[in-house]
């Protein structure tokens, strides 16, 4: 994947999340893994009875249009129609993917400039 | 092994110091500009008339810069400065806009911060990305 260009790799990225997001719906498993996902990137995740709510950390500067919290409501609470849960997950998705990128810059960042200290 | 024939194939190889690092007296300002160069070229050809870089500065902070003439034979200076934060990715472009990144925007740097880790990891220090481990004579031509 790492040898195709930027523009590719991205279209890749968003078809990946849109068909994880479709798969997600109506698959208890793969809804389950998702969260456990969730909890480990994320600052906060909070479970009520029907309602999950995802907290990224707070965002200091306020230009910033990245919400910081979204919310899913578990099936059979959720009463919306399917289309409109499909968005909503591809919401949280975008949310989860967006932390999880900030995590690896930061993460490769910190080996990059390690890296270059060893020599 | 014996100290004539380590030191007889220190000199035909040179020595083993020299082997496992040959870096090594490059200052980091050195290092940093040799991966400005690898780092300028991960976003496809360079315009003529362009020099690019892109680079790692410090632990937290990345920077782009480019410089090219316009039409009226100015010089025209852009830099563009990544602070990578527990909440995001702060983006300051000539030290006036900030704001955090997402969706494409973020998507592109944070390959291009991938694709930098594997060339310069690979290209310069002679290490293989995933492991960290040296590279062998096979694998350092995979690149």
């Amino acid at each position: 994947m790492s040898e195709l260009p930027i523009a590719e790799q991205n279209d890749l990225k968003s078809d990946h999340i849109r068909l994880n997001a479709e798969r997600m719906i109506n698959n208890p498993a793969q809804m389950d893994a998702f969260f456990h996902n969730a909890e480990t990137q994320l600052s906060s995740v909070e479970k009520t009875a029907g309602r999950i709510d995802l907290y990224a950390p707070d965002v200091p500067y306020t230009e910033s249009t990245v919400d910081t919290q979204v919310s899913y409501v578990e099936a059979p609470a959720y009463a919306v129609e399917p289309q409109s849960r499909a968005q909503e997950l591809e919401k949280i998705y975008f949310f989860l993917d967006t932390a999880g990128l900030v995590k690896e810059a930061d993460d490769i960042t910190k080996v990059v400039n390690a890296q270059r200290h060893a020599f | 092994m014996s100290d004539l024939l380590k030191k007889t194939l220190s000199l035909l190889t040179g020595s083993a110091a020299d082997t496992k690092r040959p870096l090594r007296k490059l200052s980091e300002r050195e290092l940093i500009e040799l991966e400005a160069e690898i780092g300028g070229s991960l976003f496809g050809p360079i315009p003529a008339g362009h020099r690019r870089e892109f680079f790692c500065l410090d632990a937290h902070t990345w920077v782009w810069h480019e410089e090219w003439f316009n039409d009226k034979k100015q010089r025209q200076v852009t830099s563009t400065r990544y602070e990578i934060h527990n909440n995001g990715i702060l983006k300051a472009q000539d030290s006036k806009v900030y704001k955090f990144l997402e969706g494409e925007e973020l998507r592109t740097l944070v390959l291009a911060i991938r694709l930098y880790y594997e060339a310069v990891a690979r290209g310069i220090y002679k290490r293989d990305p995933h492991t960290g481990q040296p590279l062998t004579d096979s694998s350092a031509v995979t690149m």
